[in-house]
């Protein structure tokens, strides 16, 4: 093969891949090494088994695939199935109403005046860059039976007086939309502000209403960021397992407990490795989604 | 486009309440002399006393700094590289690898947390090393942190234009003076934007840490995760404050240094 | 005496971009000293051509030689060859002053030297009082003197311009068309310029080179290609013409006679050895007679059917039959547009201003 020239630099094909080994090989290497290999190992290991002392016994077995479709060694047990349809459930209603109170408020946003324009977007960037854990937990303190939420809640008769609000599976769902709301509000913000009003005005002129402009004028413009959001939202969703524990508790075990679960105290890596592949396919999945409505558009905004 | 209207501005008030009230309790409470949180009893700064006096929490801070100092450097050395490499020179199976970038992204961290602890610990099993500690984790965040800056170097030098380096060597500059006095400087600003990406990363990560960390090895998120499980008490919530006002007085920081860099751009 | 070593030497020159031919079996030959412009529409291979020159690409065939030396092996930085790209390409990260003394910097010049020479060339260009700017605060025309001077400074036997006034207006570009000119007579430099703007090259160039899918066309000085292009390509680029298909009819020694839609036409030049010819006019060429005018060679009844007024002279859209032909009159005299959309008259094509194309 003959040389060829890349940014004015002369290169054999021996010396181009002599620079790639040099730049590209210690990177490419490491994550390599430490990410493929791990991740690829899962799936090996997720068709292993435990043994007595919780460690993997190289023996080829479905049982832990059964076992979260509900066949465990004991007949039929739904515990798995419920806590994937909970969590797909509580990752898809995250997306759903960040993505319906976030749209209102990027128009807020994107409406007001330059100076206070930035002020509010600043507001939302805050939350973003504050540790989602104190966040987290902060939710504690508001939900508390001695708080005025809960005694609220008491008086209207729906839990008992003195009782908190947390653990429950409604307050692993506010927090969760709270703490991930910023993570959709930015890239779509991004969108909205580059929205082309006149497209708009020109399809109200004719004569479509309100609601016909939003979807048809509007809405195709902010796809990629509202794509790009959602995705970015569902995937930690899917994995999250910091909230449900602080705020849900035994009662509202998502995957994500379930993982730890199973590399904690209950030490089986197989069965655990096992849920991780589910909670990989459940992202390939939304990822599929994705790439198949943002487009390339959506793609270059996630990126 | 038209003013806000009534309905866009009770969801945004509602909103901001939303993302406010956690971060406002936390301050409020780390003021409240009530020792397990409950109601208001009172102004005091007794809680940022007993954090400073606490070795524990000293010494999670030192950790976190530690791991956040050393992962970043090593990630900005071998992503700047990275980057550089994927964009300028090409190599077989070149493809697959650029994927490879986009893992962290799309994999839930606690699947990529508990593959690398499962690794750790077979090679720990096998050759005795990757024991649990400070090592794993600067391994693991820098395992993370590697195809970020990667992929934010390579996106600004995709946007430089070609001509540029051309002309470096069409004046006499050889392939390492090139590199060194016009593509270097051209892609600091990647550089220093994906390093600090990073950096800001690794402080605030709490799975990969939870899962790699060791006994000993205790950072501030794990600290405050450990603590919540054991019931708040009204440290963590001085100690939570201090973050929470380190991220406000930063966010703000690198957005007007943003707007600078903008404006003199503009120019 | 011998004959001077050509500054450029391009023999067999073949370069394919996949199924694309861009330059195909390319040889010409700059003499030291010229300021050679290659012209031609985008995508013609002149870019390409100016690119090997530099050793910013590989030709997949022939042969480049510098001042007589064979630049095959050489990398581009150590070419006698400097460049002005399109982009101006100017270092965003270092001043002025800074691009400017890049060069000598990289081949280790001492700095003395370096600041004398910087400040002589940044003089030359008149770009002194911007040293100490980043790019992003310079106009255009001032960006454009910055990367001019970065690469005079070097010395180079042979400067290459990549369309270098492209992305300026009008009139700046035509007091830097100006201004380049002089600069070559005085740096005596030999300049190859890219462009695609036909004025450009007419104003600037000792010879041009028409280039059009990746061949060169015609070869000459502006003179020549203007009064003489060869083909129907060169004659519509260059300028424009009226063209006329037609049958030889007789051939004499220094004249053609011509049977056209429009009638025997005579041209003053031999034609080749074919029957059907095509015959092209430049538009200044052709006269109108006013109505009086009686018949005559090479006199054709044409009505006018376009008017433009220009303002330094009035172009005509004519048809005469279903022939289309073009005249343009200079408003030498006040009030001399004495002509009206539908009006009939006579006009004239004189003999010697008929040119016959190759193809």
């Amino acid at each position: 093969m003959k040389p060829k020239i890349h940014f004015g630099e002369q290169l054999s094909p021996r010396g181009e891949q002599v620079r790639s080994a040099l730049t590209s090989g210690p990177g490419i290497a490491w994550v390599t090494v430490f990410l493929l290999v791990p991740l690829l190992s899962i799936i090996v290991i997720s068709f292993m088994s435990r043994g007595t002392y919780g460690d993997v016994q190289p023996h080829f077995t479905l049982e832990n695939f059964k076992r979260f479709l509900g066949y465990g060694a004991f007949g039929f047990d739904p515990l798995y199935p419920k806590i994937i349809l909970r969590s797909l459930l509580m990752a898809l209603g995250t997306v759903t109403l960040c993505m319906m109170v976030a749209l209102p408020l990027t128009f807020f946003i994107a409406g007001l005046p330059q100076r206070w324009k930035q002020v509010a977007l600043m507001l939302v960037i805050i939350p973003f860059w504050t540790n989602m854990l104190i966040r987290t937990y902060a939710w504690q303190i508001i939900f508390s039976g001695t708080g005025w939420l809960a005694r609220a809640a008491a008086a209207l008769g729906w839990i008992a007086p003195g009782d908190a609000l947390y653990p429950s599976a409604l307050a692993v769902f506010v927090v969760l939309t709270c703490d991930f709301l910023p993570v959709l509000a930015l890239p779509l913000y991004a969108s909205v502000e580059k929205i082309d009003w006149s497209i708009a005005e020109a399809a109200s002129d004719l004569g479509a209403d309100g609601r016909r402009v939003f979807w048809h004028a509007l809405l195709p413009q902010i796809k990629p960021g509202l794509m790009a959001g959602a995705i970015l939202v569902f995937i930690p969703a899917t994995g999250q397992f910091a909230i449900p524990d602080l705020m849900g508790g035994a009662k509202t075990v998502l995957l994500g407990n379930a993982i730890q679960q199973q590399f904690g105290f209950s030490r089986d890596w197989p069965f655990g490795s096992a849920i991780s592949c589910l909670a990989m396919l459940i992202v390939m999945l939304g990822l599929w989604v994705f790439a198949r409505t943002a487009g390339e558009e959506g793609r270059k905004t996630l990126i | 486009m038209k003013r806000p209207s009534i309905v866009l501005w009770l969801n945004a008030v509602v909103l901001y309440t939303f993302l406010y009230a956690p971060i406002v309790v936390v301050i409020a409470y780390s003021f409240n002399s009530a020792k397990r949180g409950g109601p208001w009893r009172g102004f005091t700064t007794e809680w940022y006393a007993t954090l400073f006096n606490s070795s524990e929490k000293l010494s999670a801070v030192t950790n976190t700094l530690i791991l956040a100092v050393a992962s970043t450097a090593i990630s900005t050395v071998l992503g700047t590289l990275l980057g550089y490499g994927l964009s300028r020179f090409s190599f077989p199976g070149k493809k697959l690898f650029s994927w490879l970038m986009y893992i962290p992204v799309v994999v839930p961290d606690i699947v990529a947390a508990v593959a690398m602890l499962m690794f750790c610990s077979f090679v720990r099993n096998w050759t005795g090393l990757l024991e649990l500690g400070l090592t794993t984790m600067i391994i693991a965040h820098v395992t993370f942190q590697i195809p970020l800056i990667a992929i934010i170097v390579r996106s600004r030098l995709a946007g430089m234009d070609p001509a540029i380096e051309e002309a470096a060597h069409d004046l006499g500059a050889d392939a390492w003076q090139k590199f060194r006095y016009v593509t270097l400087p051209l892609m600091m600003p990647g550089v220093l934007a994906g390093s600090a990406l990073a950096f800001t990363m690794s402080i605030d990560d709490f799975v990969i840490s939870f899962f790699t960390a060791g006994p000993g090895a205790t950072t501030l998120p794990i600290l405050i995760y450990s603590s919540v499980k054991r019931g708040i008490t009204p440290d963590i919530n001085a100690l939570a404050t201090l973050i929470v006002l380190a991220s406000i007085i930063g966010t703000i920081t690198v957005t007007m240094l943003q707007r600078q860099g903008r404006d003199e751009r503009k120019l | 005496m011998a004959t001077p070593v050509p500054a450029i030497e391009v023999e067999k020159l073949t370069r394919r971009f996949g199924e694309v031919l861009a330059l195909d079996q390319i040889n010409l030959s700059i003499q030291q000293g010229e300021f050679f412009s290659l012209l031609g529409p985008s995508g013609c291979g002149k870019t390409t051509l100016l690119r090997i020159i530099a050793g910013l690409d590989i030709p997949d065939e022939g042969k480049v030689s510098i001042g007589g030396v064979d630049a095959g092996g050489l990398p581009a930085h150590r070419r006698p060859v400097n460049t002005v790209f399109q982009s101006y390409a100017l270092f965003p990260h270092l001043n002025v002053w800074e691009n400017v003394a890049f060069g000598l910097r990289m081949k280790k010049v001492p700095p003395p030297e370096i600041e004398q020479r910087v400040r002589k060339v940044m003089a030359l260009v008149e770009i002194e009082p911007l040293a100490q700017r980043k790019p992003n605060q310079l106009s255009g025309g001032q960006k454009q003197r910055v990367a001019l001077a970065r690469a005079i400074v070097n010395e180079p036997q042979v400067l290459l311009l990549d369309e270098p006034l492209g992305a300026l207006d009008l009139k700046l570009r035509k007091q830097l068309q100006i201004e380049l000119r002089s600069l070559q007579r005085r740096l005596g430099i030999t300049f190859i310029y890219v462009t695609h703007d036909q004025d450009e090259a007419l104003v600037l160039s000792d010879r041009i080179a028409v280039m059009r899918d990746g061949k060169v066309e015609q070869l000459g000085d502006a003179a020549a290609l203007y009064e003489h292009p060869r083909t129907r390509f060169v004659s519509q680029f260059l300028g424009s013409c009226s063209l006329i298909e037609g049958r030889v009819k007789q051939r004499n020694s220094n004249s053609t006679l011509v049977e056209t839609t429009l009638g025997e036409l005579k041209t003053a030049s031999a034609a080749p050895a074919r029957e059907k010819i095509t015959l092209a006019i430049r538009p200044e060429k052709v006269q109108l007679l006013p109505c009086p005018a009686v018949a005559g060679e090479n006199r054709i009844r044409a009505r006018i059917e376009q008017v433009i007024y220009v303002g330094s002279g009035t172009h005509y859209e004519l048809r005469a039959g279903t022939q289309p032909l073009r005249a343009e009159v200079m408003n030498s005299h006040a009030g001399s547009n004495s002509f009206q959309i539908g009006q009939e008259l006579l006009v004239c094509l004189p003999p010697e201003a008929l040119i016959v194309l190759d193809d």
